[in-house]
């Protein structure tokens, strides 16, 4: 287990690009979690998480000590790299070319481990009026699997779809909700980067 | 990492083995840099050797060759006693006996419609014209270059005679088988006329003119196309060869995008042969065919300018120029080279020879 702070880490990353990867390990599942919170959609969360990171490895050299824990450079990357989602809708990969790295579909597993990380409860409420906003097959998906907390196997069964179609109309319908109340200027997330 | 979520694991995979490469490349050792002036020595020691090669040629001669093969270019251009540049009394027409000639002998008759002022039409040249067209004859044989060939000419006439030498310039232009290009006269006492004589009868329509009158002023100029037209020869048969290898393999075409590729390229390289073509035939027009621009005025008019006369510089010949020097150089350059060379080869057999002779001298003096 390495001891240096995160400071320390991002300063270290500049010769000891290994020290990067300790800086990945501790704060990847925060910023995960952070983007799952605010986008409500698990592939636009991992694939947010991953820009950023590559973002911040391909830039760690600009990173400059200004007495503040290194992990607010980290999240300020991400706060920007979020900004430009909600205003664009895409998820940019330029980073990850840059630095080499091949852009991933998310592992089917893992929509539902995501989920997990965030806690759907205190924005029950919000998303029955955000649904509102969505079509039929998304609204029904969601429904199903929000509100009712049905997996996503069990969804496909009620939906009559596969199970990798009533994903997508998850995420969809997720990614549609997350900007919809963030034109409101709802903020789902809880915690404080 | 200790995490549920593959994908965040298989991303700190990717990134891992990034920083590992990265790492790997900054610690490689980096490649020896090498003396970005290490060829300075040698390329001021090639630079010298020619240089000096250059002036051992231009000291053997190699400039004062060529400059004498323009020397006879320029001299082939000439017409006998008419020199580019020189006033009348350079041309060796003796104008103090020919400046005022009896219309009727010295010069060909204007046409009939002239009224008989300045007698009548001869069928055959003077027999002075006749002795001129014989010493030409010889210059005429031996040029076998392309060289346009043209000339200005000034002359005073007598007083009252311009009518009657206006004609006589349009029969000088007639007898030698060329034409009045265009003419302009001014008060009836002077005018300038530009005719063109085939470049055969140049040197015998010169002189026909200079014996109107006095001459004030005569110049030539002789431009020698040969390169030039041996190169567009040359482009000729390359554009003619390639047009029948793409006619070739227009009949092996077997898709349309094949044939239009080809039909492209065959279109630009039948533009091509079209436009050398043009430049050919030009080249043989000019050569074939010599321009001379007249002036002539009566005591106390002025000479009439024609627009023509303006001598502005010429940029083809600008280059011309340019491309001579540049080949003079290199020529120059060659034949100090040609001189240097079996110099350097003999030094270095000497150097060789004293060395191996110092070699075995050496154990000698050891011992």
């Amino acid at each position: 287990m390495d001891e240096r702070s995160d400071t320390e880490l991002l300063l270290a990353s500049r010769a000891e690009r290994v020290a990067f990867v300790e800086l990945y390990r501790r704060h990847a599942e925060d910023v995960l979690r952070y983007f799952a919170r605010r986008t409500l959609d698990p592939e636009a969360a991992a694939e947010l998480t991953a820009e950023t990171f590559a973002e911040a490895y391909a830039s760690r050299r600009n990173y400059r000590d200004t007495g503040t824990n290194g992990v607010a450079w980290l999240y300020g990357i991400a706060r920007h790299q979020l900004g430009r989602f909600f205003r664009t809708g895409q998820i940019d990969a330029a980073a990850r070319k840059r630095i080499g790295i091949s852009r991933e579909a998310l592992p089917p597993d893992d929509y539902e481990r995501i989920e997990e990380l965030v806690d759907l409860a205190p924005i029950r409420e919000a998303l029955v009026e955000a649904l509102e906003t969505l079509g039929e097959e998304q609204r029904d998906a969601l429904r199903l699997h929000v509100i009712d907390g049905l997996g996503y196997a069990e969804v496909a069964t009620r939906l009559g779809c596969a199970e990798a179609a009533a994903r997508q109309r998850v995420s969809r319908g997720l990614r549609r909700i997350a900007l919809v109340l963030q034109e409101r200027g709802l903020s789902l997330a809880t915690e404080v980067e | 990492m200790d995490t549920e979520i593959e994908f965040l694991r298989r991303f700190e995979g990717e990134l891992t083995m990034r920083a590992q490469a990265d790492a790997g490349r900054a610690s490689a050792p980096k490649p020896k840099q090498r003396d970005p002036h290490r060829w300075r020595p040698w390329i001021a020691a090639a630079a010298s050797l020619l240089a000096l090669a250059a002036l051992i040629g231009l000291l053997a001669g190699g400039i004062s060759n060529n400059a004498s093969e323009f020397a006879s270019v320029g001299s082939a251009v000439g017409a006998p006693g008419f020199n580019d540049q020189t006033s009348g009394n350079q041309l060796g027409l003796n104008p103090g006996t020919n400046a005022h000639p009896p219309a009727n002998e010295a010069v060909p008759g204007p046409p009939a419609a002239d009224g008989g002022t300045a007698g009548a039409p001869s069928a055959s040249p003077a027999p002075d014209l006749q002795q001129t067209h014989a010493g030409t004859s010889a210059s005429e044989q031996t040029d076998l270059s392309k060289i346009i060939r043209d000339g200005q000419i000034a002359v005073t006439i007598d007083t009252g005679t311009f009518k009657a030498k206006a004609g006589s310039v349009a029969h000088i232009a007639a007898v030698n088988g060329g034409s009045i290009l265009s003419s302009s006269t001014e008060g009836g006492d002077s005018g300038s006329f530009t005719i063109r004589v085939p470049a055969a009868n140049f040197d015998r329509a010169t002189v026909q003119l200079a014996q109107l009158g006095s001459v004030d002023s005569s110049a030539s100029q002789g431009q020698d196309v040969t390169a030039q037209y041996i190169d567009l020869k040359a482009h000729m048969k390359i554009y003619l060869s390639r047009r029948k290898v793409l006619f070739g393999l227009m009949d092996k075409a077997t898709t349309i995008g094949q044939s239009l590729t080809l039909q492209n390229q065959l279109d630009q390289v039948q533009l091509k042969i079209d436009q050398i073509t043009g430049q050919i035939n030009y080249i043989n027009n000019q050569v074939a065919e010599s321009t001379i621009k007249v002036d002539l005025h009566e005591p106390g008019a002025a000479a009439a300018q024609s627009p023509d006369t303006v001598d502005n510089p010429s940029l083809g010949h600008a280059w011309d120029r340019a491309v001579q020097g540049l080949l003079n150089v290199i020529a120059a350059t060659l034949i100090g080279l040609g001189y240097l060379i079996p110099l350097l080869i003999i030094a270095g057999i000497v150097f060789v020879i004293v060395r191996l002779a110092r070699r075995r001298r050496m154990p000698v003096e050891n011992v």
